[in-house]
C-alpha cells in the first residue's frame, strides 16, 4: 500500500531562479515526480510564513520554498530574509510536532533544472518514507 | 509591602501629575479582594495615595500605553516589563518623550487568585536576572540584589527531545483546550495590530469556528508574529483562561533566535530586530 | 462576478501528448466562475489567439486563464492578445502544462492529467482575485552613463554623443583606452592598434557631448530606468589637470620608481605618470596609496620612506629638508631612537626592515661632513608670544613647530647648557655633542630665542611679560630610590646623577667592581660609561629574562660585546657596607609569574637564593620621577606625581598652560618626548587663534593597504660599522654609520610602500604649481537616464601558472608582454627580447589556453581570442626578425569570425610557425634556455622543444573588484565575475535590470571588432529609451493600507530599493508610504508585514492563498 502512498508537496519559487530553474528542467525533459504543485511567487522574499503554515494546516504533506542562491537574489536581498524566516520557522513547526523534514527550503538558480529534479526526487522519496500526514492529526 | 518604595512611587506619581509633567499615570492598586491587585489609572494627584506595590503586581503596564499614544504618561514598570518599553519603543510604537518611567525593582511576583496569594514565585520570576528595569526615568526603591536561577529552557530541551509525534499529541491536545478568547492577544503588549490576522477577511486566514486546525493555526502565526519579539512577560500564559502552557512556546522561539541569530528582544531599542536584517555569510541548517 | 474563460492549448502533442486535454477541459468546465473553455492545437499561434479574443468579445469573458507552457515564455505574448479584445494585459493567468507538467512527467497520463487539473484550478482561482492594473509613465533623463573607457565604452559613448544626447563616461584608470591601447597590432588586418585607436580617443576627449571623468570610479547608483542618479568618485590625482600643461618636469625629479602597469611590468614609470604618451585625458597623475607604514608608526609621523627615496637619488640634502618639515632631530633621532618604523617595515616581510634609522642619521653625518649653510630666520607673522620651558626633546620640537609657524618663541632652560636629557642624559659615545649643537644652533636659526640658567617658576609672571601661551616640558630629572638597606652609602649613586656629572665634564671616580640596577636604557648607559672610568668588572642586575628587557636591543648587544654581564632575573636586597663603604650587595634570584598590569610577567622571588656580588660601586637605574619642587604652583598631578593634561589636547589645569614629554608621560623615549612637543604646537596654535583644540585636528594617517612584494629580489640590510671592541677607551662614537654608497644601496631597497613618497619634489619645478599634495577625493551626483556597463576583462596574471614556468622563469612571458615589447613605444624600444638577459629569442613557444577551458585554473570555456592572437604574434616575430621561429601548443585552432579570421591562421602556419596539437608536461630550465616538454596528441610521440622564450596565452577574466560594482547597479553576474544577460541569444546587451546595457569582455571575451559591435548596439538601445517619450513603469508594486499600517516600519527595514518612506498624517500618527517609482516588486515588504497593511499588486495574499486552497 505504502508505494502508493502519495506525498502532496506545494512549491513556493522564486520567478527569477527556482521557477526558471523547473522550466529548465522540462525544457531538458528531465523527470521528476508528479507531486509538486507549484506556486510562483515573484522572490521567495515574498512567501510569508503563513502561507506555509497555511499549507501544512490544509493537508499538505511537504512545503518548499526555494529561491536564488544567496549573493544571486534579483532583488539583491529577498532570500537573505528568506533564510531567516524559515530557518526559524522550520524549527518552530517541528517543535510543534510538524517534522523539519516536511519543509525544505532550496537554492536552486534559472540553470540548476537538474538540481531541482533531484531535489524534487529525493524530496518525494523523503515524504514517502515519513508516511501520510492528513490535516492537522498527524505529525 | 515596602511602605518606603511605595511612598516613593506615590510622591513621584504626584509630583508629575503636579508639574504637569504627565497627564496621567499608569500604576497597581489594591483589588477589591484586599489581597490582589490591579492596574490604576490616576489622573487627579489626590488619587496617587491609591497606589501601590508588591509581588502581586505582576500586570503589564506597558501594554495600556499603546491605548495613550501621543499622551504624556507616567507608568510604574518592573524589570522585565521595561523590555516591552524597548520594544515598541524599536517598533516606533511610543515616544520616548512622551513616556516618564517610573522603574521598580522586583522582588518576584506570586501565583495569585481571587482573595488568595501563594507563597510560590511565577516560573518566569525564578530565572529572571534582572535588577532594575533596563529603561526608567526615575528608580523607586533602588536596586534590588537578586539570586536567580539560571535560564537553561530545561523545559523546552525537554520537550524538543521527545517525537515529533508525541509533541504532535501533546499541543493538539492543549490546542484543543483553546476556546480563541484572544486573551492572550489582548495583554500582550506586542500584540496591537489594529486587524489581527485571525479576524481578517482579506484573506481569511482562518476560520472562526473553535476547531483544532483553526487553534493550531491561531497559536502558531500568534507565537511566531512575536518571534524576536517577545519579552517575556508572560502575561499570556497568566491570563489564558484554559491553562495552555504558552510559555513553552514563547520561550522556545526565544531560545532559537538567542541561539540563530544573537539576539534578545526589548534590550537595546535601537538593535535591529532578526527579521529587520540578516548577515550575507550566515548559514542555516538546511543550507549545510 | 467573475467570468473566466480557459483555453487549454495543446501544443502539438508536447502538452496532449502527456496530458487528456478533454479530462482537463471537463474539469475545469466545472470550476466556479468558468464560463467558457477550450482546446487549442497552438493557443499562441494567429488562429489560437484570435480564438481567445473571439471567446471574450463572444463569453463576455473578464478574466482569463490558459493552460500551456511557461509564463516565463509567453506570458507577454498572451496579454498582448487579452488587451487586443479590451481585456486589461494583467486580467490573465497562465497554467505551467508543459515545462511543469507534461514534459516532466510524459508517461504518466494519469497523473499528468490530474496535476494539470490542479494546475488549472490552481489558476482560475487565482486569477478571481485579480484586479486591472494600469503601467504608470515616467519621464526620462536623457543622458546616458557608460562605465568603462576601453574600446566598447569609448563606442557606446561616441554613437551616444554623436545622436546628440549627453554622455558621462567614466574610466577609474587616468586614461581611457583599455587593453587595446596596450596592443601593438590588431588581427587579422595587423592594423597598428595605436593607429585606429588614439582617433576615437581624441575624439571622446574633445567631444562637446561627452564628459569624461577618468580617474573616477562609480560609488553608488539609485533609482531606475530613466531616472538614475549616480554617484561617481573623481580620485584625487594631486594634480590640477587645467594646470597641467603635461611638461613632464615632476617626472625628471620624481626619485620613486615602480613597475609600469602599462608596459606590463616589463618597463617602469615613476610615483607621477602618464600611462602612455598618448593618453586622453593628456594630464599627469601621481599614484599615491595611503601612508606608508613607517610613517604610520612613528609617534611622530616622520616621512621615512620621503628622506629615503631622496636618499637613494643622491638627494641627500633634499632628504634632510623632508624630515625638517615634521621634526629637527635627524642626527639625535638617527642614533637613539627606538626607531618604531622599522618594526613595521613592509620590507621585513621580504627579508629584513630597512635600516631606516642609520638613514636618517646619515642624513645628519652628511650635513655635518659637509657643512650647511646657516638657516634663514622664519618671518615672525604672529603676535603671540610663546614661552617654552625646558630645553629637551619635547620642549625643542614644540619650539620647532610654533616658530615654523611665526610665533616668537622663548625658551627657558634652567640648566647652563640647552638640551635636557638629550645632552646630559646620553653618552657621547651614542650621541656626540657635536650632533646635537648643530640641530639646536638650526633651532635658534630659525629664530627661536633659548635662555639658559633660566628656570621658570611663577607661571603668571610669564604670563605677564605678555607671553600668552607656555609649553611645560621640563623632564623627569629625579632618579627614583629602591628603599632597599644600604641604598644612601656614599659609593651608591643614582643613573641620572652619575650620567648628568659625566655628560658635564664633572671628574666621577668609581672603583674596579660596579653593579648597576636595572634593564632600561639608562642602566645599558651606566654600564658602559663606568667601564669607559675604567672599571673592571661590571654586572648588571635586572630582576626580569632578556626578552622584557626594555632597552634598545643592540645597545644591550654592544654592552656584553664590550664584557659587561648581566644578571638576569636577580634583585637586589640589600647594600652591604663596611665603614661607610661599600662592599658588596646581596641579591636575590626571581622567577617569572603571572603578568601584570604592565602585560609583562611579574618577577616574583625564590625563597633562600641570595647571594653576593663584591662591588665597589653600586649604579641604581630603576627609574626617574618629576620634581615637584622645581615646577610652578598651583599644576594638578597624577597620582603617578606627573603632570595631569588633557589626553588630546596637552593642557593642564591652567588655561593656555600645555605639557608633555616626561614631566607628563613619566621617562618614555626621545620620539615620544618630541611627539608630544609636536602635539601641544598644534594645541596651542589652535588655542592662539581661537579655534577649537579638539575638534578638527589633523586626523591619524591612514596606512596603505597592500604593498606589492611582487618580484622584489632579496637582499641583505646594510650592517652598521662599529668602532672596534679595543677601541673603545674613550667616549669616541660606537656606531660609524653609513658611507654615502652605503646609504644609497640601502635607501634603494625601499619598496615605496605608499607609491608617491610625498617628498615634494615635484613641486619645485612644477611651473604652473599644478601639483597639490593635499588634493581630496571629489564626489560628484549626475542624473541619467540610461547606462552602459562596458568595465572589461584582463588576461589571468601568467606569473600563478607556475606549471608552465609562470613566475619561475623570467622568459616565460605573457602575450601581452610579447606585444608591449614588439611596440616601439614598448619597454624594449620595438625589441622582442629575453627578460632574463636581453637577448634576441630564436626559438618561440606558444601555449595556448592558459586558465581557459579549464575550470581549476581559470575559465571552463574558450577565450575566443587566443588563437588569433598567437597567429599574429608568431607571424609578426617572424617579420621582426625572420630567423625567429615559433611553436605553437595548441588544444584547437580556430580562427572565430569566418571571413578572413581563418585564413589568417593559415597564413600563420605558411610563413613558418610550427602548429603541434598537445599538451604541456613541464617547463624547465637547461643550459641557460626553456626546455619545453610534452605530447603531441597527432602523433602521439612526445616532444622536447627547446626555446628561448614561452609565450603563455592566458584566459580573460574581469577584475576582482568588477563585483562590487555590479552589485551596486543590482546586475546579475556569474561565479567568473562576467556579467549575466537578460538573455544569451535574444537580449545580448540588455541586463535584467531596465535601462542598464552592458557590452564588450565585461560579459564574456570578445575580440576587437566585436566589442565594437557590442558597444553600439548598447548606445543603440539608449537612443531607443530616448527616443521615447516617456516609459511605462511596472504596475506590480506594493501600496500601503493606512488604516492597517501600525508604522513599525519594518518594511522600510527589509526594502532593498529604499522604496519605503515614513509618512506622517494629519492625525499625527506615522505610516510607511511607498514610492512606486522606486518599488521593484519583490514582496520582500508584504512577508514582512505583520498587520497585513501592504499588498502586493498582482501577488497579493488573497491570490496567493486562493492558490494554496485550491490545491
Amino acid at each position: 500500500m505504502k508505494s502508493e502512498y502519495q506525498p502532496k508537496v506545494i512549491g513556493f519559487l522564486c520567478n527569477w531562479c527556482s521557477y526558471a530553474g523547473a522550466d529548465m528542467a522540462g525544457t531538458s525533459r528531465m523527470r521528476y515526480p508528479q507531486n509538486i504543485r507549484i506556486i510562483r511567487v515573484p522572490c521567495s522574499g515574498r512567501v510569508d510564513p503563513l502561507f506555509v503554515v497555511k499549507c501544512f494546516q490544509r493537508g499538505a504533506d511537504g512545503v518548499l520554498v526555494s529561491g536564488c542562491h544567496p549573493g544571486d537574489c534579483h532583488y539583491t536581498e529577498g532570500n537573505y530574509h528568506t533564510r531567516r524566516r524559515f530557518a526559524l520557522l522550520r524549527e518552530f513547526l517541528d517543535y510543534l510536532g510538524i517534522a523539519k523534514e516536511r519543509m525544505r527550503v532550496e537554492w536552486v538558480s534559472a540553470s540548476e533544472g537538474q538540481k531541482f529534479a533531484d531535489l524534487l526526487s529525493d524530496f518525494t522519496a523523503e515524504l514517502a518514507g515519513l508516511g501520510p500526514r492528513s490535516k492537522i492529526l498527524d505529525g | 509591602m515596602d511602605k518606603e518604595l511605595i511612598q516613593q512611587i506615590r510622591d513621584k506619581a504626584r509630583n508629575l501629575l503636579e508639574e504637569g509633567t504627565v497627564e496621567g499615570v499608569i500604576g497597581y492598586e489594591r483589588a477589591s479582594d484586599g489581597v490582589t491587585s490591579r492596574p490604576l489609572f490616576v489622573y487627579n494627584p489626590s488619587d496617587t495615595e491609591r497606589l501601590i506595590y508588591d509581588e502581586t503586581c505582576a500586570h503589564n503596564l506597558v501594554k495600556y500605553l499603546l491605548d495613550k499614544k501621543g499622551k504624556k504618561m507616567a507608568v510604574v514598570v518592573k524589570p522585565c516589563d521595561s523590555r516591552a518599553i524597548n520594544l515598541l519603543l524599536n517598533e516606533g510604537q511610543i515616544e520616548r518623550d512622551n513616556v516618564f518611567i517610573i522603574g521598580v525593582g522586583c522582588p518576584g511576583m506570586v501565583e495569585t487568585n481571587w482573595n488568595h496569594k501563594s507563597e510560590t514565585l511565577q516560573a518566569k520570576c525564578r530565572t529572571c536576572q534582572l535588577s532594575k528595569p533596563v529603561v526608567y526615568d526615575f528608580l523607586a526603591g533602588g536596586e534590588i540584589e537578586r539570586q536567580a536561577e539560571e535560564e537553561t529552557y530545561s523545559d523546552i530541551t525537554e520537550e524538543e527531545a521527545k517525537s515529533v509525534a508525541t509533541r504532535r499529541g501533546f499541543w493538539l491536545e492543549q490546542f484543543g483546550h483553546c476556546i480563541r478568547c484572544y486573551a492572550c492577544r489582548q495583554v500582550c503588549p506586542g500584540c496591537y495590530c489594529p486587524v489581527c490576522f485571525a479576524e481578517r477577511l482579506d484573506p481569511l486566514w482562518l476560520g472562526i469556528r473553535i476547531a483544532p486546525e483553526e487553534n493550531d493555526m491561531w497559536q502558531t502565526i500568534r507565537s511566531f508574529h512575536l518571534a524576536g519579539r517577545c519579552i517575556g512577560c508572560n502575561e499570556c500564559e497568566r491570563v489564558c483562561p484554559v491553562g495552555i502552557p504558552l510559555s513553552l512556546l514563547n520561550r522556545k522561539l526565544e531560545k532559537d533566535v538567542k541561539e540563530l541569530f544573537a539576539f534578545q528582544a526589548g534590550l537595546d531599542p535601537e538593535e535591529k530586530p532578526p527579521f529587520a536584517t540578516f548577515k550575507k555569510e550566515e548559514v542555516m541548517e538546511f543550507e549545510k | 462576478m467573475a467570468r473566466i474563460g480557459v483555453f487549454l492549448c495543446h501544443c502539438g502533442s508536447n502538452i496532449a501528448g502527456a496530458v487528456n486535454i478533454p479530462e482537463v477541459a471537463e474539469a475545469a468546465r466545472r470550476l466556479p466562475q468558468v464560463v467558457h473553455v477550450e482546446d487549442n492545437k497552438f493557443t499562441c499561434s494567429d488562429p489560437g489567439q484570435a480564438a481567445i479574443q473571439q471567446a471574450i468579445t463572444e463569453h463576455q469573458l473578464n478574466r482569463v486563464v490558459i493552460g500551456a507552457c511557461s509564463p516565463r515564455m509567453h506570458e507577454a505574448t498572451f496579454r498582448r492578445t487579452v488587451t487586443g479584445a479590451g481585456l486589461n494585459p494583467y486580467l490573465l493567468e497562465i497554467a505551467n502544462l508543459r515545462e511543469h507538467c507534461s514534459w516532466v512527467h510524459p508517461d504518466q497520463v494519469e497523473e499528468a492529467t490530474a496535476k494539470a487539473i490542479d494546475l488549472v484550478r490552481k489558476a482560475v482561482a487565482r486569477v478571481a482575485w485579480q484586479e486591472p492594473l494600469t503601467p504608470k509613465h515616467v519621464g526620462i533623463t536623457r543622458r546616458a552613463l557608460v562605465i568603462g573607457g576601453g574600446i566598447a565604452g569609448i563606442q557606446a559613448s561616441l554613437d551616444i554623443a554623436d545622436a546628440g544626447y549627453e554622455v558621462i563616461l567614466v574610466e577609474r584608470e587616468p586614461s581611457i583606452g583599455g587593453h587595446m591601447a596596450q596592443l601593438d597590432k590588431t588581427f587579422p588586418t595587423l592594423d597598428c592598434s595605436a593607429c585606429i585607436l588614439t582617433p576615437k580617443m581624441t575624439m571622446v576627449g574633445q567631444h562637446a557631448n561627452i564628459k569624461l571623468m577618468s580617474y573616477s570610479e562609480v560609488e553608488d547608483v539609485s533609482g531606475y530606468i530613466g531616472n538614475f542618479r549616480v554617484k561617481i568618485k573623481n580620485k584625487s590625482r594631486y594634480i590640477d589637470m587645467s594646470k597641467c600643461t603635461s611638461c613632464s618636469e615632476c617626472v625628471k625629479v620624481c626619485p620613486v620608481e615602480l613597475n609600469s602597469e602599462f608596459d606590463e611590468n616589463l618597463g617602469k614609470r615613476k610615483a607621477t605618470y602618464i600611462p602612455f604618451p598618448q593618453a586622453i585625458p593628456n594630464k599627469y597623475t601621481i599614484d599615491k596609496r595611503g601612508y606608508p607604514p613607517c610613517r604610520v608608526a612613528c609617534p611622530a609621523g616622520v616621512n621615512a620612506q620621503g628622506y629615503i627615496a631622496l636618499i637613494s637619488q643622491g638627494k641627500f640634502k633634499e632628504a634632510l629638508e623632508v624630515l625638517r618639515r615634521t621634526m629637527p632631530f635627524a642626527g639625535v633621532c638617527g642614533r637613539v631612537c627606538t626607531h618604531p618604523c622599522e618594526q613595521d617595515c613592509e620590507r621585513g616581510q621580504v627579508d629584513q626592515p630597512i635600516a631606516i634609522r642609520t638613514l636618517k642619521r646619515f642624513m645628519a653625518d652628511y650635513e655635518l661632513k659637509t657643512g650647511r649653510e646657516k638657516a634663514a630666520p622664519v618671518e615672525m607673522t604672529k603676535e603671540e608670544k610663546v614661552a617654552i620651558a625646558g630645553s629637551g626633546p619635547a620642549g625643542l620640537a614644540c619650539a620647532y613647530d610654533l616658530v615654523r609657524q611665526g610665533y616668537p618663541v622663548t625658551v627657558f632652560e634652567s640648566a647652563p647648557e640647552v638640551g635636557g636629557l638629550l645632552r646630559y642624559g646620553i653618552p657621547e659615545y651614542r650621541l656626540p655633542k657635536e650632533v646635537l649643537n648643530n640641530e639646536i644652533n638650526y633651532i635658534q636659526e630659525l629664530g627661536v630665542e633659548i635662555k639658559t640658567n633660566t628656570p621658570v617658576k611663577n607661571l603668571t609672571e610669564i604670563f605677564d611679560e605678555g607671553y600668552k601661551a607656555i609649553f611645560l616640558g621640563t623632564g623627569a630629572g629625579v632618579s627614583q630610590k629602591m628603599g632597599i638597606p644600604g641604598e644612601n652609602i656614599p659609593g651608591v649613586l643614582h643613573s641620572l646623577d652619575f650620567l648628568r656629572q659625566v655628560n658635564f665634564g664633572v671628574k666621577v671616580s668609581l672603583g674596579s667592581k660596579v653593579a648597576v640596577i636595572g634593564g632600561g636604557n639608562a642602566a645599558v648607559d651606566a654600564a658602559r660609561i663606568a667601564q669607559r672610568l675604567g672599571a673592571k668588572e661590571i654586572n648588571v642586575v635586572y630582576r626580569r629574562s632578556r626578552a622584557e628587557m626594555p632597552a634598545i636591543p643592540s645597545e644591550i648587544e654592544e654592552m656584553e660585546r664590550e664584557g659587561i654581564k648581566i644578571q638576569f632575573l636577580a634583585a637586589p636586597v640589600k647594600v652591604l657596607s663596611k665603614d661607610n663603604r661599600v662592599i658588596g650587595i646581596q641579591c636575590i634570584r626571581m622567577e617569572l609569574g603571572e603578568p601584570d598590569a604592565s602585560g609583562r610577567r611579574r618577577p616574583v622571588p625564590i625563597k633562600g637564593s641570595e647571594f653576593t656580588i663584591d662591588v665597589d660601586n653600586v649604579i641604581m637605574a630603576v627609574g626617574q620621577g618629576v620634581d615637584k619642587a622645581t615646577l610652578p604652583e598651583d599644576l594638578d598631578y597624577t597620582n603617578w606625581g606627573t603632570l595631569c593634561v588633557d589626553p588630546v589636547t596637552l593642557q593642564t589645569n591652567i588655561d593656555g598652560v600645555f605639557a608633555g614629554g616626561d614631566v607628563v608621560s613619566d621617562p618614555a623615549d626621545v620620539i615620544a618626548a618630541i611627539t608630544a612637543g609636536k602635539e601641544a604646537a598644534i594645541s596651542m596654535d589652535r588655542y592662539l587663534r581661537g579655534i577649537d583644540m579638539e575638534e578638527g585636528r589633523p586626523e591619524t594617517v591612514k596606512r596603505v593597504e597592500e604593498v606589492s612584494k611582487a618580484g622584489v629580489i632579496s637582499k641583505a640590510r646594510q650592517s652598521m660599522p662599529t668602532l672596534g671592541v679595543g677601541k673603545r677607551k674613550g667616549f669616541d662614537e660606537v656606531e660609524l654609520g653609513f658611507d654615502e654608497k652605503t646609504a644609497v644601496e640601502e635607501a634603494k631597497r625601499c619598496l615605496n610602500c605608499a607609491i608617491c613618497s610625498e617628498c615634494r619634489e615635484c613641486e619645485k619645478v612644477c611651473e604652473p604649481e599644478a601639483i597639490d599634495h593635499e588634493m581630496q577625493d571629489e564626489i560628484s551626483e549626475e542624473d541619467v537616464g540610461a547606462i552602459v556597463v562596458a568595465t572589461g576583462a584582463g588576461p589571468l596574471d601568467h606569473t600563478q601558472f607556475s606549471i608552465y614556468g609562470g613566475g619561475v622563469h623570467p622568459d616565460v612571458v605573457s602575450t601581452l608582454q610579447i606585444e608591449r615589447m614588439m611596440n616601439a613605444a614598448g619597454p624594449t624600444g620595438g625589441e622582442v627580447v629575453r627578460p632574463s638577459n636581453g637577448a634576441h629569442p630564436k626559438e618561440v613557444v606558444f601555449i595556448s589556453c592558459v586558465g581557459s577551458r579549464d575550470e581549476r585554473t581559470g575559465t571552463g570555456y574558450c577565450n575566443k581570442v587566443c588563437c588569433m592572437v598567437m597567429a599574429k604574434q608568431a607571424i609578426m616575430l617572424k617579420e621582426h626578425a625572420p630567423d625567429t621561429h615559433s611553436y605553437i601548443i595548441y588544444v584547437d585552432a580556430r580562427g572565430p569570425g569566418g571571413k578572413i579570421f581563418e585564413d589568417f591562421l593559415t597564413r600563420a602556419e605558411k610563413e613558418g610557425t610550427t602548429y603541434m596539437r598537445g599538451q604541456i608536461d613541464s617547463v624547465a630550465k637547461q643550459d641557460g634556455r626553456l626546455l619545453i616538454s610534452g605530447q603531441d596528441f597527432l602523433s602521439n610521440e612526445t616532444f622536447n622543444i627547446p626555446a628561448d622564450l614561452v609565450v603563455l596565452a592566458t584566459g580573460l577574466m574581469p577584475n576582482e573588484d568588477a563585483a562590487r560594482l555590479f552589485q551596486t547597479l543590482h546586475i546579475s553576474y556569474d561565479a567568473k565575475n562576467f556579467l549575466l544577460q537578460a538573455h544569451p541569444k535574444l537580449r545580448p546587451v540588455e541586463t535584467a535590470m531596465d535601462g542598464i546595457f552592458i557590452a564588450g569582455c565585461a560579459v564574456a571575451p570578445t575580440d576587437v571588432p566585436e566589442s565594437v559591435t557590442q558597444g553600439g548596439a548598447a548606445a543603440e538601445y539608449v537612443l531607443k529609451l530616448f527616443s521615447q517619450e516617456s516609459i511605462e513603469a511596472e504596475p506590480m508594486t506594493s501600496i500601503v493600507d493606512i488604516a492597517r499600517c501600525t508604522g513599525c516600519l519594518l518594511c522600510q527595514q527589509v526594502c532593498p530599493f529604499q522604496a519605503v518612506e515614513a509618512e506622517t498624517l494629519r492625525d499625527g500618527r506615522t505610516v510607511a508610504s511607498i514610492n512606486e517609482s522606486l518599488c521593484k516588486g519583490c514582496g520582500i515588504c508584504v512577508a514582512a508585514c505583520r498587520p497585513g497593511a501592504i499588498k502586493l499588486r498582482g501577488f497579493s495574499d488573497q491570490q496567493i492563498l486562493a492558490e494554496v486552497m485550491a490545491l
